[in-house]
C-alpha cells in the first residue's frame, strides 16, 4: 500500500506491507539513526517525533501514519553544525556507546520545544522511557539542562 | 513478514463498525498491544485515529474525555488534575513511560484490560460511564465486571469515551502502585476515596487493580467500614476478609500471600495516614 509520510521535511511516499511497523520502515527508507532494540515499547532506541510527540517508533504500524510528520535525529544537526543538544551530549560525557543517543536527544528536543526551560524533574520524566546503559543517567541530564540554558540565551 | 493483509482507517463510525463484523478484522486505538503480538486469527486492521475521538471538556458537573485520547493528553490536561483528588492523573502518569503515553489510548487502555492497566482500576472508584456508540452509556463498575472484548466493545461496539461526575471534593483520595521499576508492570495498584465526620467513616471507597484479571472494588471492606471509627484492627479485618473472595491471578514474580499481604499493607498506610 502507499504511505505519505512528511520525514524531517521532505515529503516520501513509500510502498510498505499492511503491517509494516514504523522503525522498519524508516531504517529501509535510510533512517538508520532510528535503532531497533526491545521492539517492545521499553527501551526506547527507536524514539522518534512523531507530529512533535517523541514515540516508540516500533509499537506504531507505518499505514496508521498516513500524511504524518515524522522527525528522526537526522533533522537535528550535523557532524559541522550540531544541535545545541548534540554539543552538550558531547561535552557533558552523556554519550558513550551511543546507541541510546538518538532517541535521548529526540526526547529531549520534544521536551525542549513544549519547555524551553524544564526543571530537572521534568527532563527526568520526559527520558523516563529512554534507557542508558552506559552514562547513568545524569550526564543526560546535566546536558538537557546546560542546553536549555544555551537556547535561551 | 507480518500476518496484517489489510489496514482500514474509516472516517465514520459506521463504516468502522461493518468492517469490524468481520471476524478477520481488529479494532486499534493507539496499536500499541496489537503492534508487539497480532493475533494469529487476524489479517486486518481497522484505526480509530481518524475519527477523532480525542476531545476532552469540562461540560457542568461533567468531564468528558474522547477514546482516542492518549494516556499522554489526559495527564497533561488541567480539566482533569483536581476531579477526584487528581487520582487520574496519578494513573495516566504510571502509564508506561513518556514514549508510550504518547501512543496509548483512554479507549485501547479500557477495551484491552490488562491486569495492570492503570486507568481501569481508578475508573472503578469514580461515578460515570463508558460511552459507546449509539451513545450507550454503561457505569463504570458494571462495566469492569466482564472482559469488555467478551461484551462485544470493540467488535459491535466501539468505545467513543468515557464521562466523569465531578466530585464534591469534599473527600481524601489515594493512589499508589506497586512495581519493581518504573516501566514495570504493576503488581498491585490500590486506589480510594474516604469521607469521615468526627472520626466516623461516612464514605469509603476502595478499588484495587493488578492483582487480579480485571480491577476489584472492595465493598465488603466498604460496607464493613462505613458509620464506624476507623481502626487499623478492623481495617486489616476487612480486608483479609474481602481477599478471600477476589480470585488473585497467578504471577510469576510474587507468590499471592506476598501480594496480598502488600495490598493490605498500602491499603492500611493511605487510609490512616488520611486521618
Amino acid at each position: 500500500m502507499e504511505l505519505k509520510l512528511n520525514i524531517n521535511d521532505k515529503l516520501h511516499v513509500l510502498d510498505i506491507e499492511p503491517g509494516d511497523l514504523l522503525v522498519d520502515v524508516l531504517r529501509k527508507s535510510g533512517y538508520k539513526s532510528v535503532k531497533i532494540g526491545c521492539r517492545e515499547g521499553t527501551c526506547g532506541t527507536c524514539t522518534i517525533l512523531l507530529n512533535g510527540n517523541a514515540v516508540n517508533s516500533c509499537l506504531v504500524f507505518a499505514a496508521d501514519c498516513e500524511g504524518a510528520s515524522i522527525h528522526s535525529v537526522e533533522s537535528l544537526g550535523t557532524m559541522a553544525e550540531p544541535h545545541p543538544l548534540q554539543e552538550a551530549f558531547v561535552k557533558h560525557g552523556a554519550t558513550q556507546c551511543g546507541y541510546c543517543n538518538p532517541g535521548s536527544l529526540l526526547s529531549a528536543k520534544a521536551l525542549l520545544n513544549e519547555k524551553p526551560d524544564p526543571t530537572e524533574e521534568e527532563v527526568k520524566e520526559a527520558l523516563d522511557g529512554n534507557l542508558c546503559r552506559c552514562t547513568g543517567y545524569v550526564k543526560r541530564i546535566e546536558a538537557i539542562l546546560a542546553a536549555s540554558k544555551k537556547m535561551r540565551s | 513478514m507480518s500476518k496484517i493483509k489489510k489496514f482500514y482507517r474509516p472516517e465514520n463510525l459506521d463504516t468502522a463498525l461493518e468492517l469490524l463484523s468481520d471476524e478477520k478484522n481488529m479494532v486499534i486505538g493507539g496499536g500499541t498491544t496489537v503492534a508487539m503480538n497480532v493475533p494469529g486469527s487476524i489479517s486486518g486492521l481497522v484505526s480509530l485515529k481518524k475519527l477523532q475521538l480525542s476531545e476532552m471538556k469540562v461540560t457542568g458537573s461533567k468531564v468528558e474525555i474522547g477514546g482516542g485520547t492518549t494516556a499522554q493528553e489526559l495527564y497533561k490536561w488541567e480539566g482533569i488534575n483536581n476531579v477526584w483528588g487528581g487520582i487520574l492523573t496519578s494513573a495516566c502518569r504510571n502509564i508506561g513511560s513518556t514514549l508510550t503515553r504518547n501512543l496509548v489510548t483512554v479507549g485501547g487502555n479500557i477495551v484491552s484490560v490488562f491486569p495492570w492497566s492503570d486507568i481501569p482500576v481508578v475508573l472503578m472508584l469514580l461515578d460515570g460511564n463508558v460511552v459507546s456508540t449509539g451513545n450507550n452509556k454503561v457505569p463504570f463498575q458494571k462495566y469492569f465486571e466482564k472482559s469488555p472484548v467478551s461484551q462485544g466493545y470493540g467488535k459491535d461496539k466501539i468505545i467513543t469515551g468515557i464521562e466523569i461526575e465531578k466530585n464534591t471534593g469534599n473527600e481524601g483520595y489515594f493512589w499508589e502502585t506497586f512495581q519493581k521499576t518504573k516501566v514495570d508492570f504493576a503488581m498491585t495498584t490500590i486506589c480510594g476515596l474516604i469521607k469521615t465526620e468526627n472520626k466516623i467513616v461516612k464514605e469509603l471507597r476502595l478499588a484495587i487493580g493488578a492483582v487480579s484479571v480485571l480491577p476489584v472494588r472492595l465493598t465488603g471492606v466498604e460496607n464493613a467500614l462505613i458509620g464506624k471509627e476507623l481502626t487499623e484492627s478492623a481495617l486489616r479485618e476487612a480486608l483479609k476478609k474481602e481477599f478471600e473472595n477476589v480470585k488473585i491471578r497467578d504471577d510469576f514474580r510474587v507468590s499471592k500471600g506476598y501480594i496480598c499481604e502488600v495490598t493490605e499493607n498500602l491499603i492500611v498506610k493511605n487510609l490512616m495516614k488520611g486521618l
